[in-house]
């Protein structure tokens, strides 16, 4: 996603969108990126309120824009109002975005995965962390673990959420360094480096 | 009596491959000649990335000069971008390169079967990638720990042409594959093109510490699948650590946190790459700790479990 769709859309969930930032939302929201990165706005903003999750995924965005903007040609009288009522929605997600910005900057995410329960507590729930896998780590022999060990039960569908949105974004973070090392101890020299989605990161 | 000696001979002889598939030693050659060829052949083209429905072009060039490489890609397509490596001695084989070579003890005893311990070898047809005859090279895991290859390389030099990482399930998670490709020359450009990112390599020659040294860290994982090594010499002030058994590698990241966190975990995936991000306690204090690599999730979940906190370092 280019860095220009990216600001149209932050100035639009900050309800600050001219018209052709505006177009250009509508116009991309057809691209899988833009709507994953939509939802991870909406998930965050539901972690925050403690909604579930789920209830949010299928939201059309863009046909609600669409909706706004077919009122405002027909009727020319109430079009501020129609906007204002319209995008609300939209405009509350404002904080989410700032969320989400605190996200990909880093650190934030603690106050979003909320303060540790009683010591009890999360000693239990460490310990069901424990994958399936957990008995051949001492052992050598090859036994047959499936791919994706079950999620862990304990945790919220909000935790969970917040915490694959961690994976995601350190997986963009330390992509680069991993890459260093993968260039260096596989047979493919610097073909690791085209998994970099962007070295913008970089400091 | 001579042919019953002859034969006793030839017992005595078999164990040098008992223990590896007899049928490997030629595919063992290739990948020595690949991983040889990759560091001394001077060579530039242009390769895509391919992974679900995405298509990346990059150019690359590789130079060799006085036994010295430098290397330089750049992103054609997407935000673009270069990586810049220069100065890289050839004498400075790294623990993956070392790992795909025929080792002394790969001919000599049986108990070194090298990656063929670890996957299954198998040289198929030829094929034609980006002009050149290439040989086919087919790698399957001999666990569930590790992804599956189908490799393409150059007959003449065993360059990698192409490369793709297979799930357990055949399905295709990600591709490297050379449109074109000249060999025996390259520019690398100079310093002062737009560089978004300059590689490091190690000053030393990277040694695998033995195994007494991990009880100085602070940290460590107890848990690799068997054949993985790490890159680089054990630091404990180090948050993070690479392992590699010379086909894949994962990085395991550690960041201690300022405030108490729940305990949780999370996976992503892009293309062959897979991030694992667990929050946990270790040695009291709240810690994130990610593992990103070539690996299907529950490696990096398992590896990411058996990480144990040593207690505080001597210095």
């Amino acid at each position: 996603m280019s860095e220009r769709i990216r600001e149209s859309l932050s100035a639009l969930i900050d309800n600050e969108a001219n018209e052709l930032e505006l177009e250009r939302v509508l116009s991309q929201s057809e691209q899988i990126e833009l709507r994953a990165t939509w939802t991870r706005f909406q998930m965050a903003r539901a972690v925050m309120r403690g909604d579930a999750v789920s209830a949010l995924h299928d939201m059309d965005i863009s046909g609600r824009v669409r909706e706004a903007l077919a009122a405002e040609s027909g009727a020319a009288t109430t079009q501020v109002s129609r906007w204002r009522t319209l995008l609300r929605p939209v405009a509350s997600f404002a904080v989410a975005a700032s969320v989400f910005a605190a996200v990909v900057v880093g650190s934030q995410l603690y106050g979003l995965l909320g303060p540790a329960p009683a010591a009890g507590d999360s000693t239990q729930l460490a310990a069901r962390v424990s994958p399936v896998g957990m008995v051949n780590t001492l052992g050598g022999a090859a036994v047959n673990v499936s791919y994706g060990a079950p999620a862990l039960k304990s945790a919220s569908p909000n935790r969970r959420a917040a915490y694959n949105q961690l994976a995601r974004q350190r997986l963009q973070r330390y992509m680069v360094p991993h890459a260093d090392q993968a260039a260096l101890n596989t047979a493919q020299g610097m073909m690791p480096y085209a998994r970099v989605s962007s070295f913008q990161a970089e400091e | 009596m001579r042919y019953l000696l002859l034969l006793l001979l030839t017992v005595q002889a078999v164990p040098v491959w008992s223990a590896c598939d007899a049928g490997d030693a030629r595919a063992m050659h290739w990948l020595d000649r690949m991983s040889r060829s990759l560091r001394e052949v001077s060579y530039q083209g242009v390769f895509t990335y391919e992974h679900g429905g995405s298509l990346q072009t990059l150019r690359i060039s590789h130079s060799v000069e006085g036994g010295v490489e430098s290397e330089y890609l750049t992103r054609l397509t997407g935000t673009g971008g270069s990586v810049l490596r220069t100065g890289h001695p050839l004498d400075c084989i790294h623990p993956g390169n070392r790992l795909l070579r025929i080792g002394a003890g790969f001919d000599n005893d049986g108990d070194d079967c090298g990656l063929a311990a670890h996957y299954q070898l198998k040289l198929g047809p030829r094929d034609l990638i980006a002009g050149r005859y290439a040989q086919i090279l087919t790698v399957l895991p001999r666990d569930m720990y590790r992804y599956g290859y189908q490799m393409a390389l150059d007959t003449e030099t065993g360059l990698l042409l192409k490369s793709q990482t297979m799930a357990q399930d055949g399905k295709i998670l990600e591709r490297f594959q050379f449109a074109a490709l000249d060999i025996g020359s390259a520019q690398v450009p100079g310093t002062q093109v737009d560089v978004l990112h300059y590689a490091q390599h190690s000053e030393h020659h990277p040694v695998v510490p033995p195994p007494e040294a991990a009880s100085t860290e602070a940290w460590r994982v107890r848990w690799v699948p068997e054949g993985f090594t790490l890159t680089e010499g054990e630091s404990h002030s180090r948050l993070d650590k690479t392992y590699t058994d010379g086909l894949a590698v994962f990085s395991v990241f550690l960041e201690p946190m300022q405030q108490q966190i729940q305990p949780g975990e999370g996976r992503a995936r892009q293309g062959g790459t897979t991030a694992y991000t667990r929050g946990m306690q270790l040695g009291g204090k709240p810690i994130l700790v990610t593992v990103v690599g070539e690996v299907p999730i529950n490696t990096a979940r398992m590896v990411a479990d058996s990480l144990i906190w040593t207690g505080a370092d001597a210095d």
